[in-house]
């Protein structure tokens, strides 16, 4: 192995690494499967060191995202059209997609619980409001960023992500709503 | 200008992506306007919801080793010795980083997990003699994030915020400008602390309110508490006792201590 080569896989592993848990809960929210989440991970890593001679230096994250992006959706052509795949449907009964089990009774307490219900509404978000709730929220991204990212302007990503969040605090009221009075 | 016109900024204002000239003038719409106020406070809660119900995942344990085998081996590279074996499987990770981030893979795991959340927790009770102060420090910051008292003085400038608090209280506390350490003075307020009023100096990392507990007295307690997911930090200087309470990471919790502590 060339030295260069060894020297540009060591700064690779020191920027891009720290991100995988990041790149993970992305790819995990956008598939709503683990299997292909973690497959659509490591392949992105793999793509993104083939391609890490190109990466311009300023700032990895946007830069790995995209190729996690490209990797998502050569994996379905369809995933980021911009016409919603499906209603938020009805809040109160809520098909499981993110496919948690059911909480056990010892653990049926209000933060667990929470958790597993969040993660279920928002996996039933269309995919571009979810994305744009995910990389603000989960990812830390800044508007210009997923701007960036998500190849849409400024403007776009701020409706989004207000859809995003109308939605779900509709959803989670809903399920408030119920809890109360069951 | 509509509210419904004005919607996607008051999200940018909750996000903290307003440039201080629009921070003000949302600001000053929502304190005149309680329908966008009441938005401002559900985007608030909802956002507290999402960081603090352990909805950021950690990768399978093993998809790191599987992409480390891909890559060509770290051998060749300096200081090889100094790497225990051990933990070569995530020595990639900042070791304080890698416990916080493995307690919330394993709240996200969600069966058993809050049992160990909750072992935590108890074990950190029996610990801290500053708990009951935490705990209330704590219900203080969740309650300025979740109602509509997160300031009685809602300023960016410190020459405003300062003397707010002397015509108030009979503790003025110092008031220092980090924007350039990454912290925005956002605004100031007056809470109660096991029944003690307390000054409160809001600043704000990112989208992450930070609230500074200011009163007079030097009562020893613990410089670093974690509860319910939230850091605390705990100093005194000139007579005065701080609790800084936020959800922002340890670390970055300690960053503002020291650039606080620096300015004052």
């Amino acid at each position: 192995m060339a030295e260069a080569d060894q020297r540009e896989s060591e700064r690779f592993r020191k920027l891009a690494l720290p991100l995988l848990d990041e790149v993970y809960t992305f790819a995990r929210y956008l598939t709503r499967n683990a299997d292909e989440a973690e497959d659509a991970a490591q392949e992105t890593y793999l793509r993104a060191l083939r391609y890490f001679s190109g990466f311009s230096g300023e700032s990895i994250k946007p830069w790995l995202f995209t190729i996690l992006r490209n990797v998502l959706r050569s994996r379905d052509p369809r995933r980021f059209d911009p016409l919603p795949e499906n209603d938020a449907g009805e809040a109160g009964q809520v098909d499981p997609l993110w496919g948690d089990a059911e909480p056990d009774p010892e653990t049926h307490l209000a933060r667990a619980d929470d958790a597993r219900q969040l993660r279920e509404l928002i996996a039933r978000l269309p995919t571009v409001y979810r994305e744009a709730l995910v990389l603000k929220e989960f990812n830390d991204f800044s508007y210009r960023q997923i701007a960036e990212v998500t190849g849409v302007p400024i403007g776009t990503v701020m409706s989004r992500l207000a859809r995003a969040r109308e939605e779900l605090q509709t959803a989670w009221f809903a399920l408030e709503k119920k809890a109360k009075t069951t | 200008m509509t509210c419904d016109d004005k919607k996607p900024l008051v999200h940018a204002l909750a996000d903290g992506e307003l440039d201080v000239v629009h921070a003000r003038e949302i600001e000053a719409h929502i304190a005149s306007c309680a329908n966008c106020a009441e938005s401002y406070a559900e985007i608030m809660s909802l956002k507290q919801r999402l960081a603090t119900a352990g909805l950021r995942l950690q990768a399978p344990a093993g998809l790191a080793e599987r992409i480390l085998q891909a890559l060509p081996p770290p051998e060749a590279v300096e200081e090889p010795v100094r790497r225990p074996v051990r933990v070569r499987q995530a020595w990639w990770r900042a070791p304080a980083n890698a416990w916080r981030l493995r307690l919330q893979g394993a709240l996200a795991g969600g069966a058993g997990a809050f049992a160990l959340a909750a072992c935590l927790a108890f074990f950190v009770m029996r610990a801290d003699t500053g708990n009951e102060i935490a705990r209330s420090l704590v219900d203080g910051h969740l309650r300025s994030l979740a109602g509509q008292h997160l300031f009685d003085v809602q300023s960016t400038d410190q020459h405003t915020v300062k003397p707010w608090f002397a015509g108030k209280l009979d503790v003025t506390p110092p008031v220092p400008d980090l924007a350039l350490k990454g912290f925005t003075l956002v605004g100031g307020r007056v809470d109660y602390v096991e029944g003690r009023a307390a000054a409160v100096v809001v600043y704000r990392r990112r989208t992450h309110v930070i609230n500074l507990f200011v009163w007079p007295g030097t009562d020893p307690a613990p410089p670093s508490i974690e509860l319910s997911g939230y850091m605390l930090r705990h100093w005194t200087k000139d007579g005065l006792t701080f609790w800084a309470v936020s959800d922002i990471a340890g670390s970055e919790l300690g960053e503002f201590a020291e650039a606080y502590r620096a300015a004052t």
